[in-house]
């Protein structure tokens, strides 16, 4: 069986997207606050909501990712 | 509870007769009262009276000896009488409470005006309507204080929902909702079968109004409060649906209250299912307030926070498509509003199911303020117009059911407090 190697790089790219969809739930938030006209205290309090709408747009992305992935390798087998 | 004498005036203005201020004047002096009637709310009484330090019991009377025995094994040291006349005859007593069956209040009322006791009587007013006139003129010209047990009057999210509702809360009241659903055959055990109608008064018609009388009664007073107005027409239906046990009064009735400028009350009571609860509603075109769970809701709601308005939006833009009518169509079914407290902090919520009462319903303080006027002689603004319109309301609503037609006002039981 072959083993699974998870390299340093690509931990760092999974880190760099998982931070990418905070900022991009954290600019939601902020675009909420100013299209309700809300307190800016709920960029802090509605942290449990931005996490949340993080985590999810992680594992879209994943499949997003992951589909894409598999197109490709799909492409480079009929290439071959 | 009271703060300003324009909020009083424009919100509540039987409170104006209990401010603490006036409370802290009489602190140290005591009502003297007797309980005429100690049933089971009678007993709910006698428990608030020994917490309230201006009121001493003195006397509790009742024609049925099981009865007065309980009442006095709480309160041992009244005197147990079985007459009530000889209540009213000792000078020594300021005031007397009345919880007795709906068909003797009328008549005890009157005796009590008439020997000069200031007066605390359950709901409804009377049993009829002509008996309800005659208690209404008997206050008017004497110089007692009266009280009808309207708890809601006195239930501080009663009180702060109908004033934020004045203030403009939720917009225009454009229509009042409300029900009371149980499911409880409304049946007390019998010792013996001669008894039967003295212990289940409120199963016939003679004795009891039935639902409206116990149930409506309370919930018309919190419509009228909230439009300061008075309906002038009533439809309704009634009916023995379920408990069909000899019974007399209807154990499901539906009706529609119409004020003049076209606002409905839409009043439901079904004692065989009690799914819906208790609920008073207040409808405006900016939003709803349930009085019962001293809760408010918004048609437009900006207090929820921005992250979870735009989360709502997208998830409603992303399933509530309904491909099959086309895009105009949409079913409007009951959003899921968020509901915003009238009051701050940790209120108590009767949910309807207690034939007594609930706990701090207002019932406690209602009672603080008739001993207050025992001491003081000062009536309670309001308080007999409000208890007599909704009982008048709650008798027109039966006579609409039972002779299957739309009843109006009569104009000869219209009196000056009344605004339609
Ligand atoms: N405000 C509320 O929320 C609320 C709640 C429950 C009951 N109530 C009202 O309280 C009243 C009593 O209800 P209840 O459930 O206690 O009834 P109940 O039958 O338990 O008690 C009534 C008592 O009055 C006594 N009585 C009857 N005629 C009498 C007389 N002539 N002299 C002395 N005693 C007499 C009866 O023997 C009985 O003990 C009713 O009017 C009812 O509508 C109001």
């Amino acid at each position: 069986m072959k083993d699974i190697v998870i390299t340093g790089k690509m931990i760092k790219a999974e880190i760099l997207i998982a931070l990418g969809c905070l900022v991009f739930a954290e600019c939601l938030n902020l675009f909420a606050i100013i299209k309700y006209s809300r307190p800016v205290v709920e960029l802090v309090s509605m942290i449990g909501y931005v996490v949340i709408t993080a985590v999810l747009a992680y594992l879209i992305l994943a499949v997003i990712r992951l589909v894409v992935k598999f197109v490709l390798w799909i492409v480079n087998r009929i290439k071959k | 509870m009271a703060g300003g004498a324009a909020f009083l005036a424009s919100t509540a203005p039987w409170l104006s007769s209990c401010t603490p201020e006036k409370l802290a004047e009489v602190k140290k002096e005591k009502a003297r009262v007797a309980l005429i009637g100690s049933g089971s709310r009678g007993q709910y009484h006698i428990h608030n009276l020994m917490n309230i330090p201006h009121a001493e019991l003195v006397a509790i009377c009742d024609n049925y000896q099981v009865n007065l025995d309980a009442a006095l094994t709480i309160c041992p040291t009244a005197k147990g009488v079985k007459d009530y006349r000889e209540v009213l005859s000792d000078p020594t007593i300021d005031g007397v409470i009345i919880a007795t069956p709906l068909y003797n209040h009328a008549s005890i009322t009157l005796d009590a005006i008439s020997a000069g006791k200031h007066v605390f009587c359950e709901k409804s007013m009377a049993r009829t309507m002509d008996e309800c006139l005659a208690v209404y003129n008997s206050y008017v010209n004497h110089n007692v204080a009266l009280y009808y047990c309207m708890q809601r009057m006195y239930d501080e999210k009663y009180i702060k929902g109908i004033k934020q509702i004045k203030d403009g809360l939720i917009g225009d009241v454009v229509g009042m909702r409300c029900h009371w659903f149980r499911n409880a055959d409304w049946r007390r055990p019998v010792p013996s079968p001669e008894l039967e109608r003295q212990i289940n008064w409120r199963l016939y018609k003679e004795y009891s109004g039935g639902l409206m009388t116990e149930l409506a009664t309370h919930q018309l007073e919190v419509c009228n409060w909230a439009a300061g107005k008075i309906p002038t027409q009533v439809v309704g239906m009634g009916d023995i649906v379920y408990w069909k046990d000899g019974r007399e009064v209807y154990d499901s009735v539906s009706l529609t209250y119409r004020y003049a400028d076209g606002r409905k009350i839409n009043y439901e009571s079904l004692i065989s299912n009690k799914y819906n609860g208790m609920e008073d509603q207040i409808l405006g075109h900016n939003g709803t307030v349930d009085l019962t769970r001293g809760v408010y809701y918004l048609e437009e709601d900006n207090m929820i926070p921005g992250m979870r308005q735009l989360l709502d939006q997208i998830k409603t833009k992303a399933f509530a498509s309904i491909p099959t009518a086309g895009p105009s169509w949409k079913p409007e079914l009951k959003s899921d509003y968020v509901p915003h407290p009238l009051v701050s902090g940790g209120i108590s919520v009767n949910a309807g199911q207690s034939m007594i009462s609930a706990d701090h319903d207002g019932s406690d303080e209602i009672l603080s303020a008739f001993c207050q006027s025992c001491i003081t002689g000062e009536k309670a603004d309001d308080v007999v117009g409000e208890a007599y319109s909704s009982t008048m309301l709650c008798l027109l609503g039966n006579k609409a059911m039972e002779e299957g037609r739309m009843v109006e006002f009569p104009e000869e039981y219209k009196i000056p407090y009344m605004k339609f």
